[in-house]
């Protein structure tokens, strides 16, 4: 197991480096640069801002002041002026261009608690509702349930997450005034976000749980179990079960990285202040320095839901040895 | 193939796509208004069934610069149909331009995108796993450690990183347009789960005998490469291919839906979704706006979705084998 987590902290180190200098090297290569702004300044004011942030420097210079723990200036390596753009690898991700008072790390810490509760949300509702939904299928396979809830998941994710929203504010506030049109802040404001967020990871749940489910229950143990006269509720809910979710644990994954960037769209619509509509504002205002640190932190809560799943699973099914080669 | 059409959802989506592909294609010619042009009336006009307002005059042929094709689609038109146009069915828009029309070129931007990742994801994919099965040993380890490595990173947020740079002040990247970086972008990631498969597969062809014999007879590895391995695993890398072309479909829409994809006056249906979300109010409620494009997304998602999991089923070697 130590040695399955050390290796993930290797890769996820490798990853980490490559993304920060391949988004570095990238930002710093647009024409313009990230401070160039439509109308031209004056040649004095330029050089003030560049000076500023660093911008004279030579590029490796300003590579490792962004990338390093080491704060160079406080050595006197580069001089006496202070650090600015921030030291990754030490937290520090900068100051937000835009948003001038601000850092991106105030940006971050103020919006990513918000874009957490929405995703726990509708990520808690995907899974209990799709969990049991796949239950309820597979335990009449070809009934009329099961037919039901193979067509609502086949619509659920194909209806893409925005025009599900579209269609729940069009019902449930202009046709029904039951929910407010946007904001953030109470229940009521969470339900329509949530529920537009998470249908399709409920659909994929019930789906897998329905898979899942089909394939303990026709397992030669099951069927002794059957046969020794145990309760079906019991074969159902102490024994089968385990084994059914497996497929779900580990698609929690790639669903929680989903839940991530659904919410960049479902942010923007229903005007919640999270980190998925900075996101999105930062790209289309060219704050280049807040999209890197968003992507970067978004990175981080990838790998390390991952590999929490991972440890999940290993610990769900003995069969898996976490690190073993196949 | 024909297993895979048997069922008959199957059929019916392969029949939605034809459909759904002969309109995009045929766009210039059908007798629609266009997609573009405004109408003096501010406001959303609400569908109007066929049978009460069949169409009327009133052509006017406004696009976006075309190609040479198409403009001769659209001459074509104006000599068989006049200046006669199909009526509001699906509604208007906020600026008086017409749903249907535009529903049906910005259909040409889906598939069009569809159809170039899928190519991008393709041959990359394709090539890159079969490469890294046939090599096998360390090469085989590193190249898939790359894979590993681009499957970690959040690539959305990679794309809209990239596309924020090409919107830079002073003209991005010369002679890049943002669509081309879109397609791009899509087609560079999206080969990577193909890569894995395709590898899978070779692994298992590499033990196989044929492919033994042809080495032993000295046969080169591009070679093998070439007559052997790529036609046997040609049919599995379609199967997953068409279940790639519904997620980069979804994605292009989603970006565009973020203002990040298709710069208007161009249409995507993503486009049109945003436009309906924020073409809500409490004094018209336009839901034909909103309504109509999540129709066409859904439906052709899901026709996607069922021929690509028929496909998947048919060709799945363990599925056939069946207990």
């Amino acid at each position: 197991m130590s040695r399955f987590l050390l290796r993930r902290l290797a890769w996820f180190g490798v990853t980490f480096w490559a993304v920060v200098t391949v988004s570095f090297f990238m930002m710093r290569a647009v024409p313009g640069g990230p401070f160039g702004s439509d109308r031209a300044l004056p040649a004095a004011i330029e050089r003030a801002v560049r000076a500023r942030y660093h911008l004279d420097w030579p590029l490796w210079r300003q590579y490792l002041d962004y990338l390093g723990p080491l704060d160079l200036s406080e050595h006197g390596a580069f001089g006496t002026r202070e650090r600015v753009l921030g030291g990754v690898l030490a937290g520090d991700l900068g100051p937000s261009l835009k948003y001038r008072d601000f850092t991106v790390n105030d940006v971050i810490a103020q919006s990513l608690p918000v874009s957490m509760a929405l995703g726990a949300a509708a990520l808690a509702w995907a899974l209990a509702v799709g969990i049991t939904c796949g239950l309820l299928a597979a335990l009449r396979p070809g009934g009329r349930t099961d037919a039901a809830l193979r067509l609502a998941a086949s619509a659920g994710i194909a209806l893409p997450n925005f025009a599900l929203a579209g269609l729940l504010v069009l019902v449930f506030v202009y046709w029904l005034p039951i929910f407010p049109v946007a904001g953030w802040g109470s229940w009521r404001q969470l339900a329509l976000p949530a529920l537009a967020l998470g249908a399709p990871f409920a659909a994929y749940a019930a789906r897998l749980t329905r898979t899942g489910m089909l394939e303990v229950l026709s397992q030669d143990w099951i069927r002794a179990a059957r046969a020794k006269g145990m309760p079906p509720r019991t074969i159902v809910f102490r024994h089968a079960l385990r084994g059914a979710l497996l497929p779900v644990v580990s698609w929690l994954g790639p669903a929680a990285a989903g839940v991530l960037t659904g919410s960049l769209v479902i942010e923007q619509i229903f005007h919640v202040p999270g980190t998925g509509s900075h996101f999105v504002n930062s790209a289309l205002n060219r704050d280049y320095t807040l999209a890197m640190g968003v992507t970067i932190v978004y990175m981080v809560l990838v790998y390390g839901f991952n590999t929490l799943v991972d440890v999940t699973y290993a610990l769900l099914d003995p069969r898996v040895r976490l690190g073993a080669r196949s | 193939m024909k297993a895979a059409l048997g069922s008959g959802g199957a059929r019916w989506a392969l029949g939605f796509l034809a459909l759904l592909a002969a309109l995009s294609l045929l766009a210039p010619l059908l007798p629609l208004p266009s997609p573009i042009a405004l109408s003096l009336r501010g406001e959303p006009g609400p569908p109007v069934a066929p049978w009460e307002e069949l169409g009327g005059e009133g052509f006017r042929a406004e696009y976006w610069p075309l190609g040479p094709l198409d403009r001769r689609l659209v001459e074509l038109r104006r000599s068989l149909f006049g200046a006669w146009q199909s009526g509001p069915w699906l509604g208007t828009d906020s600026k008086g331009r017409d749903l249907l029309s535009r529903l049906v070129w910005g259909s040409r931007t889906s598939l069009a995108v569809g159809l170039a990742a899928a190519l991008c994801s393709l041959v990359i994919g394709v090539l890159y796993g079969a490469l890294s099965g046939l090599a096998g040993g360390r090469v085989d380890e590193a190249m898939m450690r790359l894979v590993d490595l681009l499957y970690s990173l959040p690539f959305v947020f990679l794309v809209i990183f990239a596309l924020a740079l090409l919107e830079a002040p002073r003209g991005g990247w010369p002679g890049i347009s943002r669509e081309q970086v879109l397609y791009l972008a899509i087609g560079a990631v999206g080969w990577l789960t193909m890569a894995r498969v395709v590898r899978g597969q070779v692994l298992s062809l590499r033990e196989s005998e044929f492919v033994k014999a042809a080495r032993v007879l000295g046969s080169s590895t591009p070679r093998i490469l070439a007559t052997h391995v790529v036609p046997n695993v040609l049919p599995v890398a379609a199967a997953y291919l068409t279940l790639t072309v519904p997620s980069v479909i979804l994605l292009e829409a989603f970006l565009s839906f973020l203002g990040l994809g298709v710069e208007p006056p161009r249409v995507s249906w993503g486009l049109l979704a945003a436009d309906g979300v924020s073409a809500l109010n409490r004094i018209q409620v336009s839901w034909w706006l909103i309504v109509f494009p999540s129709a066409a997304i859904a439906a052709t998602l899901l026709a996607l979705n069922v021929l690509g999991d028929a496909l998947r089923d048919a060709l799945d070697v363990r599925g056939r084998g069946g207990v």
